[in-house]
This record gives C-alpha cells, structure tokens and sequence, in this order.
C-alpha cells in the first residue's frame, strides 16, 4: 500500500476522497473492506444512482427528444405526405385555436375542483380517524377500496349508475321525490358529474397519506396544547395543520399531476360533451393524437402540458416553503 | 354391342370420374400443404359477425392447416392499433376492419394491398362479386377504382317504430282524429314529427337518438341532411354545404324533434338506445340497422316481434347513413395471400349466410333475400332497401376532422347553446378554413 | 354530562366512518351485483338487488381466454412492481444519504418523468419495442410501466430512508460492513413497511393501467382492462359480461388492498409523509 493510499480515505458520507486524519487511522480497517472496486474513481453516490438514471433517460429519453422533434413537424398520418418541419406553427396553432383554451379552463376548473374537494374531504376523514373507532382498521380498507379499483371498470359502472332511466342514483333520488336527473347530458351537470366520481375514486389515497401523516406526527405537542387549554380549532390551526404540511404537498402534488391528465374517467363517461362542457386537455390531445392521426400536433400539445404541469409543482413547493 | 357401348362408356366416364376426383384430392391436399405452419391475424371489431367468424373459423383452419388468431377491439384501439400498425410498417395484422371514412385514409397511403390481382390470379371462382350490395362495394371497398377490401359487416342507421303500437286500433282512431290522417309508418318528415308527438306522453318516448358527442353526433344528424339536401357534407366538388338553407332547416327539424326524446340522450350512444327500445319506452328511434337483432332476443328484450324497420322519411329523398366495417389485407402482411384467401373464404356466399346466420348484417342479395334469414331476422328486408339508399359519409382522408367539427356543432344546438343557424355557419366557416388548408379549395 | 357528549360524540363518529365506507364500496358492490344479473334485470326499475346468474362469468370463462390474460396481468404487474423496486431503492438510497451537485435537481427530473402525459410517450415507445421485437409481450408493459413506477419509488422511499439514522449503518459499517452490506443488513430490513407500502402502488398502478396496455400489446400478452374494454364497443355495452370482468379484475387489488391495508398506512407513517 503506497502512502497516497493511506492518507487518502474514501468517505461514503461526503462521497468523495478525502484527506485522512491521524486519529482516523483506525478506520483504515473498514476502509480496507470495501471491495477493490467499491473504491472507486467514480464514488459509490453515482452508482448507486446509475441504474435508475439509465433506465429513464432509456426508456423516456428518446420518447422525449422524440415527441420534442415531432412537436416541430406537421405530421397527419391520415395523409402519405409524412412528416414536414414547420417550427413553432404547431404551437403557434395550439394558442390561436380556441377549443385549446376552453379545454384548458375545463382542465384548470375540474383539477381545481377535484384537488381542493378531495383534500377538504380526505383531511376530515383523516382527522375523524384520529378517533377511537372500533374495528378501525377493517373501516379504514374499506375506506381504500376506490382508489385500487381499475378505473376503466369503475368508470364503466358509474356510468351504468349514472343512467338516467334505469341508474341506481336516479332510483335513490326518486325515492325522495328528486325526478330524473341527466348526469351526464345536461350541460351544467355534466363536469360535476365527472368530479363526483373522481373525487369518489381518489379521496381515499388524499385520506391516506393525511391519515399517515397524522399518524407520525409526535404526541407531545398534543399534550401540551392540552394542558394549555387551547381550543380544538387552535389545536388544528397551530399544531396539527403545520405539522402536516409534508404530507399535505405529497397528496396535493400527485392528486394534481394526475388530476391534470384525466383522461380514462372523462372517456368513459362523456367524451368531452356535450358540446365541449367537459372537454379536458388530455381528451383534447388525445383526439388529436389519435383520432385524427395529428401526431406533431398532439406531441406539441404534451409539450404544453408538461411545462403547465411542471409550473403548477414547482408553485407548489414554493409556496410551502414560504410558509415555513 | 350398343349395350357393350354404354357400358364401355360408362366405364370410362366411372374412370374419368375418379380420376378427377383423385386430382381434386390431390390439389385439395396441395393446398392444405400451401398454409401449413402459416397463422393469419386479423382485427375485427367487437361485434356478432367477428365472434361468428371466431365460431366458423375452425373449418377453415381444418381445410388449409392455417391457424387463425382473431382479435377484436372496441372502436377507438381498433383505429389506434392499426394505425400504429401502418404507421411502423409492422405487419402484426395481416387482416384489418376498417371503417367507411378510415376507406380514403388506407387508400391514399396503400396500407391495404389491392385485392384485384389476388383476386385474378388465387380468386375463388365461385366468389359471385356481383351478388354483394354494389354501393357497399362501391362506397365502402373501393378507392379510386380499386378494391381495397371486402365487405364483411355493413351497417345503416335507419328507423325502428313499434309495430304494435302504430297498428293499435285505438292509437290509430285517436292519431285520426288529432291528425286528420292515418297513423302509418312516417314516409315524409312531417309523418315522424306527428307520429312523434302522438307518442310522447308519460313513460313513453316518442323519438330517440344517440347524437352524444363525437362521431355519433354527426352520424345521428346525417340521415337527415342527406334526406333534405341529396348531398353528403360535401359536394361534387368538395365544397362545404352544411351551411346551406337546407342543411339549416334539416338541423333544425333534427333539434326540434328532441323535444319528443329523453333529454338525458344527448349524451348518448347506441347501446342506451338499444336498450330504451328494448324496455318499451319509446316509439320510434333512429338505430343501427345490425342491432336489431338484439331487439328479437327474447333473454334481453321485451319488444320480441313488434320491431318493424323503414328508412328515414322523406323530405328531398329518403336516406340512412352507411357505416359498418370492411375487411383488408394489410400491405405489411407476411402471409398476404393465406390472408387473402381466408378473408375472400368468410366473405363467400356460403359462409357469409352462415355469418348472417349467427347475426352478423347480410351484405349479399343472396342473404338478405334467403326466406328462412329473413323470417329469423325481420329487419334483412328494410336493411337491404337502406343499403340501396344510403349515403356515405365524405370520402376525404381528413373526413375524421370534419366530423369532429360538424359533430360540436349539431351538440351545440341541442343543447340550445347556438341556434342551428349559428352553429352551422361557425362549422362551415371552420371547416371551409381547414379544407383550404388541406388542398381542396372553396 | 361530559360523559353523555364524549359518547354522543363516538356514535356521530361511527356513523360517519359508516357512511363514508357504504359510499366508498356501494359502486363495487354494485358492480358485483350486476355481474350477477341477466340484461332484462339489468335494467328493471325499480332495481332488482340481488340475482345469482352466473351466465356472464361463463360466456367469459368460455370465449375469452382469460386465464392467459388474468395471468398476463399478474406477471406483469409483479415484473413492473420488482424491477422499479430494485432499480429505484438504490437511488432513492443515494439521494437520501450524499448530496452532490445537482441532485435536487437530478431529482425533480426524475419526478418530472411521471408528469409527463402518456399520449407523448407511446408513440416512441411503440416504436421502440417493434425495432427490439418486444411488441405483444410480457416485457414491453414491465418496461413501460417502469417510466412511472420508478420516479414513484425513487420519491417514496427517499423519506423512508431518510428516516432510518445513519448511527446504525456507521455503527455496522465499523462492525465491518461495507457500506453496500450495512445497506442491505440494516437499511433495508428497517425499511420493510416502507418497501411495502410503495410496492402495494407500484403493483395497483400496473394492475390498472390501460392505456400502454392498450397499445402495446394486441393479444399474447393483454392485460384485464383491455379485456373489459372489449366488452364496452360503440355499438353494445355488454353490462354483464363488462361488470363480469371488471369484477375478476377488481377483485384480486381489492383482496390485496383488504389484507395490507394496515401495512400502507404504517409503511407510509414511518417515512415518506413525515416532516
């Protein structure tokens, strides 16, 4: 062993070389275990790391620069012509067609909707789990069921539920003298109809991770609250709302990005009708992409929604660091 | 001796007889030997004639020892796994449904391999080309003078009226007395609105549809231009009518009439259809042609033997829309003449009666007169009479986009959010704009 | 009195914690139940609840081969759920412990692949698994589905890992670990809930996902919600037979879900969601 070696001390904590100290010497032993390889020009962080990023940049990167190159092209495969380069018209069409801009008001309303209801829903289904509840754990798997049921089969059933002759929504409604209403057909009932069941469906995974998180939050500062005297209200404002601000951005982050790309429940249960009421930006792209062969359009338009979707999380981090 | 003769001659022929029967053998067995070890994929869209044929296809498979994977797909993967398809060259399908407008769009980038030299060169002779519907043929198989596919399961919107209800005596003296004329099957527009509004009243409908968005919408709408204005949405030369007076008052008459429907059905699609006429809730609907024969299946229907079909009234003609699927031989096939050979096999008149038969729609004269189909199946007479009337939709590649535009706006009148007059020239002046673009000038 | 009100207070809770379940499990029930029925009762009115028809599980049992399928769903879902696992712990492990010159930002893009619409990446991907022969099989959805299974893992279990303090994996490491034993002999086994929770998403997200499903595959190697979608056509929604195989197909996730259940919450207590 040359002297480099020896003053020389792989450290996996820093992940670097570093200098060894005198009293460090002992450690020479542990440092001497670690497999020939292991002690690495290229430092044990980065393999570790090397795996993952391979497998992505595999599998995403070339679908990514691909659709990036397409977004560039005017590319209808209805036609023979193939694919033309046309710049920046992709984009230029996306903001100049006004059907673009009410799918994004439809997007922006239903993840708006969709995200704040279920977080207000799942937040009082955490904290009435903070309860003694007999059998808690059975409710509580019960409670998850929807957000594990396939969507394409769930949709399906609720638009059966959803009939407005022979749904069992529209039965139970008659039975309190509420006569047939047309969930899916009627214009300003439509999108609501749409959040119903997606708020049905993911309510349980916002309730889980708030549930989770209360879950780990310490004791203590209960207690004390306790033997100060606060209020409930108190409790919730000051204690238990900041303690779960982790949690609480997890949930809203997924919920949104997800709730951003609707796509299965939307076509399942009205295509985007009637008229364009319910008409999502991923129904939006999607007709473009497929239906209608469009493939440099659509991949423009995913463009567009990866960057709204990308700014609506970073927005969200921001402001919860602020509110740190 | 002239005994001796014939018996001689009578040898002979025995001889010649076996001889060519040996041969017929023999070629038989060459054949079998051509397909062995070949399996053919074709994908069909989920309906009665692509289960039938996944029912039949096991006497094909024993004559040729091909083997024959059928898979079936619901509308939207079936555009999007062969375009996919096409669009790598892959030759995963060796055999495709396709729609009437996906006809112009295969057409024009030869993804489906003309059928005519197959069909001179390997062609079965008893095939009898000239016994299918020849607009099915013309409309739906051909592009620019070549074929591109075979017929396989057609289809027409058209009406279906409760017979029961429109021979009811009592029905009949009140319609008289309301009306001043009798209750027939509507033959002219202003008939259906009549009959229509007799049949409103509570727990009944007196018209239904499925315009719910996308193509339904167009296609529920269709019938009805074409019955006012003699023209599909183009006209001979590609030049966008929609906006036209006639096209106008057609979408108007069309919006009205919902007045006489469930409300809820602007969000509809067929199957909510089949199933209100099916339950005896309404009079008379406009329907797909090959679902009728669930309308005559006693375990799903209460309407058993009082469905009687007509084409849609009158106005400038009568009219129905043509749809339904084709089959194609991919240009990427590996196995294109087995294919080929397996395709002409479940579209041949035999089969295709057989097909029929287990309710996939008649495309051959053949079959839609066949006595005994017909009695089993009540709608093969009305169904051929609206073949022979139909309309197709716009033969352009583009015609999905149109459509889509067209379809927003017939939604957008019947939910009142534009008049008919409105919505229609916003769609033409949007459709006039893109058919420029597209080549085809205004 | 504030005896009376704790106890009052306990059956409003119960009450509610009931009716939120009937909510959250009435549309699966009833999925089950007409599963069961025939078209006519299907759409009696008023509804007729319970029937015992198992013609609809027949014609699918008997038409479709969805043992093939049912088994293709449950291979690939595994695959999907092991392979991102494998691959996602070890970087989830470095960014929890080493920091380094953009690895926040190494990070987000990692997250930000999840993000990304499917519509934008299929295509490419369609083209990819022809040019490597994997189209209709097994492997393309595993592959697939690692694009969003993986950032997923990488991001739940940096908190779990994070969690663990790193005394114990010193303390190992001067027991003679390496620093890779020290994570399998101490981290990993600390991080069970954890593993398990995540692997519980992994493994639904895959179950349930359709539309690569959709594209990728044509028949060898579909999965269950293709196979329901089969059953929904423009022309006939098959009620029966479509809630029949959703119920096959919701059944297995549900069983799962009911058994481990308790597992997701206390593996996603100890680490991600915390603070």
């Amino acid at each position: 062993m040359t002297i480099p070696d020896l003053v020389h001390y792989y450290d996996q904590k820093l992940g670097k070389m570093t200098l060894l100290k005198q009293d460090q010497r002992s450690r020479v032993i542990a440092f001497q275990k670690i497999p020939f390889f292991r002690r690495p020009s290229l430092p044990l962080k980065y393999i570790l790391i090397l795996p993952t990023v391979i497998t992505l940049l595999a599998v995403t990167i070339f679908p990514l620069l691909f659709s990036l190159n397409l977004s560039f092209h005017e590319w209808d495969l209805k036609t023979p012509v193939g694919a033309r380069f046309i710049g920046l018209a992709n984009f230029i069409a996306i903001v100049n067609d006004p059907v673009f801009w009410v799918s994004m008001k439809v997007t922006f309303v239903f993840t708006f909707c969709v995200v704040s209801l279920q977080f207000l829903l799942g937040l009082g289904l955490a904290l009435l789990f903070t309860k003694e509840i007999i059998g808690k754990n059975v409710w509580r798997s019960i409670i998850f069921l929807p957000m594990m049921a396939t969507p394409v089969a769930v949709g399906a059933t609720w638009k059966y539920m959803f009939h407005s002759f022979f749904g069992i929504i529209n039965y139970f409604l008659s039975l309190v003298n509420v006569s047939g209403l047309d969930w899916l057909g009627n214009p300003s009932l439509a999108l609501f109809s749409i959040m119903i069941v997606d708020t049905w469906q993911w309510t349980p995974f916002m309730f889980l991770i708030l549930h989770a998180g209360l879950e780990s939050i310490p004791r203590e500062p209960f207690e004390a609250a306790k033997v100060e005297g606060a209020s409930r209200w108190q409790v919730l404002r000051y204690i238990t709302l900041p303690l779960l601000r982790h949690a609480a951005l997890i949930a809203l982050v997924v919920r949104t990005m997800d709730a951003f790309k609707v796509y299965d429940l939307v076509f399942l249960l009205t295509r985007g009708g009637p008229s364009y009421i319910t008409e999502t930006l991923s129904i939006y792209t999607f007709r473009y992409g497929f239906r209608f062969a469009r493939i440099g359009y659509a991949a423009a338009l995913s463009y567009v929604m990866l960057f709204i979707i990308i700014a609506i999380s970073r927005i969200y981090i921001r402001v919860l660091k602020r509110a740190s | 001796m002239y005994v001796k003769k014939s018996g001689m001659a009578g040898c002979a022929a025995v001889i010649c007889t076996l001889l060519v029967f040996g041969l017929l053998v023999q070629v038989a067995d060459a054949q079998e030997k051509l397909y062995k070890g070949i399996t053919i994929k074709a994908l069909l869209y989920a309906q009665p004639a692509a289960w039938a044929v996944e029912k039949l296809k096991g006497d094909w498979e024993r004559q040729t020892g091909a083997k024959v994977i059928i898979e079936t797909s619901e509308y939207g993967g079936l555009w999007e796994k062969q375009l996919m398809d096409f669009m790598a060259r892959t030759g995963t399908y060796d055999i495709v449904a396709f729609d009437i407008p996906w006809n112009p769009i295969h057409g024009e980038s030869g993804n489906l391999l003309p059928l005519g030299p197959l069909m001179e060169r390997i062609g079965d002779p008893g095939y009898d080309i000239a016994d299918v519907v020849p607009r099915v043929l013309k409309l739906h198989c051909t592009w620019k003078g070549k074929i591109i596919g075979l017929p396989f399961a057609p289809s027409v919107n058209f009406l279906f009226y409760r017979k029961d209800l429109l021979e009811d005596p009592i029905e009949k003296a009140a319609f008289q007395a309301k009306y001043g004329y009798d209750l027939r099957v509507p033959e002219t527009m202003q008939q259906l609105w009549d009959v229509s509004e007799h049949f409103t009243r509570e727990g009944l409908f007196g018209w239904a549809d499925a315009p719910k968005r996308g193509e339904h919408a167009t296609w529920a709408w269709f019938p009805f231009f074409c019955a006012w204005t003699d023209e599909s949405f183009l006209d001979a030369d590609n030049k966008v009518i929609i906006d036209s007076r006639e096209a106008v008052d057609s979408l108007e008459f069309f919006v009205n009439l919902h007045k006489f429907a469930p409300s809820a059905s602007v969000s509809w699609g067929h199957d909510e259809v089949t199933t209100l006429i099916q339950t005896k809730k309404v009079a008379v609907a406009l329907h797909q042609a090959e679902l009728s024969s669930a309308m005559e299946n006693p375990e799903e229907s209460e309407v058993v033997g009082l469905i009687g079909y007509a084409p849609v009234p009158k106005k400038k003609v009568e009219s129905a829309g043509l749809g339904g699927m084709a089959i194609g031989l991919s240009a990427y096939s590996h196995n294109s003449e087995a294919a080929f050979k397996f395709m002409e096999w479940i579209t041949n008149p035999s089969t295709a009666r057989r097909v029929a038969e287990l309710g996939g729609p008649p495309f051959r004269r053949s079959v839609i007169n066949d006595p005994e189909l017909s009695a089993k199946y009540p709608y093969f007479k009305a169904f051929g009479a609206a073949l022979d009337a139909a309309f197709a939709r716009p033969r352009i590649p583009q015609y999905v986009e149109l459509s889509e535009v067209v379809s927003a706006a017939v939604q957008a009148a019947l939910i009142k959010e534009k008049t008919p007059k409105s919505a229609l020239e916003d769609g033409a002046s949007k459709i006039r704009e893109m058919m420029e673009k597209w080549g085809y000038p205004q | 009195m504030a005896r009376r009100i704790a106890i009052m207070e306990r059956i409003l809770v119960h009450c509610a914690v009931a009716v939120v379940a009937t909510i959250a499990s009435f549309p699966i029930f009833w999925m089950i139940c007409t599963s069961l029925k025939t078209r006519l009762e299907t759409f009696a009115i008023p509804p007729k609840w319970i029937s015992f028809n198992l013609a609809n599980y027949k014609s699918i049992l008997l038409v479709e081969s969805i043992a093939t399928f049912m088994m293709n769903s449950v291979v690939i879902s595994l695959g999907a759920t092991a392979s991102a696992l494998i691959i996602g712990v070890f970087a989830a492990y470095s960014f929890a412990r080493f920091s380094f010159r953009g690895s926040r930002d190494l990070a987000f893009w990692i997250l930000s692949i999840r993000m990304f619409p499917p519509i934008a990446s299929i295509i490419p991907l369609y083209l990819i698994m022809r040019f490597i022969h994997l189209l209709d099989t097994q492997l393309s959805l595993v592959i697939a589905y690692t694009t969003f299974n993986l950032p997923f893992v990488v991001w739940m279990m940096i908190g779990f890992f994070q969690e663990i303090p790193e005394e114990l994996e010193e303390s190992a490491m001067i027991d003679g670990c390496s620093r890779i034993g020290a994570f399998f002999r101490v981290v990993l086994p600390l991080s069970t809930p954890g593993l398990i929770a995540t692997s519980i998403f992994c493994f639904i997200f895959s179950w349930n996902e359709f539309i690569f499903a959709l594209t990728l595959t044509s028949y060898d190697a579909r999965t269950m919600p293709v196979v329901i979608s089969t059953f929904l056509t423009e022309h006939r929604v098959l009620w029966g037979q479509l809630t029949g195989a959703a119920t096959l197909t919701v059944i297995p996730v549900l069983v799962f879900g009911l058994i481990l259940g308790k597992y997701l919450v206390r593996g996603l207590t100890l680490g991600a969601v915390k603070a």
